[in-house]
């Protein structure tokens, strides 16, 4: 089957055994990989009661159809699992070489189930696989964990870890890519399932290459795409996707002072893209075949480490109040070892910021004081969190645990939908990330949908947007966002970057890419059906647990207190308003529940018993 | 023989400004960044540059793309862009 490996392994650590899986066309035609297959395989091998620390939740990594082919960004993987941070459906899309270097072992998938007696690695070589005592990197962070692996295997593997915090099952616990150049499967705390199955890592290689039903014209359109890339991501290339800072910041868009202040102009100036480029970077780096090659290196203290992008400087700088370039860029490195989410990680922290700044939390409880704009502070509580020490612990369960154990009024500061903290992206600006984040199925995620992108300077002609939507207005955003959903979840499946959509990448490319690789036919159309699927399957899992529109909701500080200045003052979205619409066009209940028809009409009848009656 | 001049390839609201992807102008000596914009003003319209988004490079596609100081001195024969907001994450 051209594309793909045909196969994924079923993995049962408590017995050391494996099975391999066969994928048959009619399956991955439905499910394409990646995000579609992982969940198709969630919903196969985990049912309602299973939890997200038990030996039965199932960890799923897989891989795309493009993978290895070189059609430009294809070098990604997606993670899927029960998050045990929202106890809800957690998929973790990650760049690097690991998913490149899996399929090569002849897998387009691992399926993980049980749990070792004894830490374990799992070489994944050559289309064997092979339990290995992981005591010795037991302890070790994710680059030492990295550095040691590829002193036994050679440099041309993948490795994916967890560091010492997915080892304690902290909820904020991302698995990790690729050591000093480090790319994570960060969000909702799938390293913590890592961590429960006591794995270490997972090393993979091999020499299978990626059939292609017609090599010849692919080549062509690659070249073709690659130069254009290269030219529209120039921006990205020279300054990361921190270079977006300072717009942010003017657009009132950026998180500052825990979602709380409406400007800060001058202050941004200092941990902005360019001048990260003025003063501490050293060179970038990319994931397998990508022309852009957004990762920063950055020196500090005189050694090169891997730079904050736009996410975590917002996370860990503006919402803290930090512009400490060189205290940001500390605390990143610190996440990426210790192996912690950063964004969830920076608002835990300017949570525990505010909480000190009322009183709801003291400087004795918290082990120093937690003034805002102290880069010492989050540096501190960087360590502690990943570490699960002292206040840590508290902290590391995430801003919904934290607040309801501290009480007093806490809950307001809380800044997340279902338990997962917000991006460094807010509803009040960009009208459409209201609905994005309340129907989100892994909780407040700008990628899920990633509609701001359009209200705030791209088009797609070709999908109904041939002009940038204004940001400032509720009607028609929650059509948009299912409709960018349904993309987000067909890209998450094929695992290519979404940053190529705004790059002059279309569903035309897609599809002829699709027809090189594959050699199956897909109208555009086609593909949108596809991502409807593969998004329904989701709400499935969660409807399943019992989520409904009760749940699809944002925190009070974005829908009743607007900004004070800037960008965005001044306004809030209606998200009662963009759900109707939102749910009306999905076909789901007004409750926001998948109807029957609806999922009979997708053809995924045979989940049906998982939607309570 | 081939003539001298830039190759501007324009992005986001410079090319909406600009009303075209691509344009090649004519000249034989150097210039700067500041005197092109000055230039495509006068042929597009002020609005051309009055959206300050973005960034203007050199591209070259073996070395990649350089960004440009507005008093850079640019060499005929190069190809300059002109980005829209850099995207963010």
């Amino acid at each position: 089957m051209n594309g793909y490996q045909g196969r994924v392994a079923m993995i049962e650590l408590g017995e050391r055994r494996y099975r391999d899986i066969f994928l048959d066309e009619g399956l991955v035609r439905k499910y394409i990989g990646g995000s579609g297959l992982g969940t198709y395989f969630l919903l196969k091998f985990c049912t309602p009661g299973t939890k997200p620390l038990s030996p039965e939740n199932p960890l799923i990594f897989t891989t795309g159809p493009f993978q290895g082919t070189g059609i430009p960004t294809s070098g990604r993987h997606q993670v899927v699992t029960r998050s045990p941070l929202t106890g809800i459906f957690l998929e973790s899309d990650a760049g690097g070489s690991f998913g490149f270097h899996l399929k090569r072992a002849g897998y387009d998938g691992l399926i993980i189930t049980g749990r070792s007696e004894r830490p374990v690695y799992l070489k994944v070589l050559d289309g064997q696989i092979g339990f290995e005592d992981g005591q010795d990197l037991w302890g070790l962070d994710t680059m030492e964990t990295d550095a040691r692996l590829k002193s036994v295997f050679g440099e041309r593997i993948g490795v994916s870890c967890i560091g010492p915090a997915g080892e304690k099952q902290i909820p904020l616990a991302g698995i990790f890519h690729d050591g000093t150049d480090a790319r994570a499967a960060g969000r909702g705390g799938a390293g913590a399932v890592m961590g429960s199955k006591n794995l270490k890592a997972i090393v993979a290689s091999g020499s299978s290459g990626t059939e292609v039903h017609d090599r010849k014209a692919l080549t062509v359109l690659i070249s073709e795409k690659n130069a254009i890339l290269k030219e529209k991501g120039a921006g990205m290339t020279l300054y990361g996707t921190v270079g977006g800072m300072g717009m942010a910041e003017e657009l009132g868009d950026l998180p500052i002072r825990n979602w709380k202040q409406g400007s800060w102009k001058e202050e941004v100036r200092e941990i902005t893209g360019q001048r990260m480029a003025e003063t501490i970077l050293t060179g970038n780096y990319g994931c397998v075949a990508c022309p852009v090659r957004c990762g920063r290196v950055v020196n500090i203290g005189g050694g090169n480490i891997g730079g904050p992008e736009y996410e975590t400087m917002g996370m860990l700088g503006s919402n803290c109040l930090v512009n400490d370039l060189d205290a940001i860029a500390r605390a990143n490195e610190q996440c990426n070892r210790l192996g912690i989410d950063t964004i969830s990680t920076g608002s835990v922290i300017a949570f525990a910021m505010e909480c000190y700044e009322h009183g709801i939390l003291t400087g004795e409880q918290a082990g120093m004081p937690l003034h805002w704009g102290s880069g010492e502070a989050v540096n501190y509580l960087v360590t502690k969190i990943g570490n699960g020490e002292g206040i840590g612990g508290l902290l590391g369960r995430g801003t919904r645990a934290a607040a309801k154990e501290l009480g007093r009024g806490a809950e307001r500061f809380a800044i997340h939908s279902k338990g997962l903290e917000f991006p460094a992206h807010d509803p009040r600006c960009f009208k459409s990330l209201a609905a994005g984040y309340a129907t989100s199925v892994r909780g407040a995620c700008h990628l899920n949908g990633y509609s701001y992108a359009w209200e705030r300077s791209a088009t797609f002609p070709e999908f109904g947007y041939p002009e940038k939507q204004d940001r400032t207005t509720d009607k028609g955003k929650g059509i948009m966002n299912a409709r960018f959903q349904n993309l987000s979840s067909l890209v998450d499946s094929l695992k290519i970057c979404k940053f190529i959509l705004l790059m002059g990448v279309n569903l035309s490319d897609i599809s002829r890419w699709l027809k090189c690789v594959t050699g199956w036919e897909y109208s555009i159309k086609e593909l949108e059906e596809t991502g409807e699927r593969i998004y329904n399957m989701k709400r499935i899992f969660n409807a399943g647990l019992g989520l409904d529109r009760s749940d699809d909701t944002l925190p009070q500080r974005i829908l009743a207190e607007p900004r004070g200045s800037g960008g965005s003052a001044n306004t809030l979205p209606d998200l009662g308003m963009q759900l109707d619409e939102y749910y009306s066009y999905r076909g789901w209940s007004n409750e926001g529940i998948p109807l029957e028809e609806k999922l009979e009409g997708s053809g995924l009848r045979e989940f049906m018993n998982w939607i309570p009656s | 023989m081939s003539r001298k001049g830039f190759t501007l390839k324009f992005y986001g609201p410079w090319q909406r400004a600009a009303g075209v992807e691509e344009l090649f102008l004519p000249q034989e000596s150097v210039t700067t960044v500041w005197c092109l914009i000055k230039k495509l003003e006068a042929r597009f319209g002020e609005e051309f540059s009055s959206h300050r988004e973005g960034l203007v490079c050199l591209y070259d596609s073996v070395k990649g793309p350089r960004a440009l100081d507005l008093n850079e001195d640019l060499l005929p024969g190069s190809t300059i862009l002109f980005l829209g907001i850099v995207e963010s994450g």
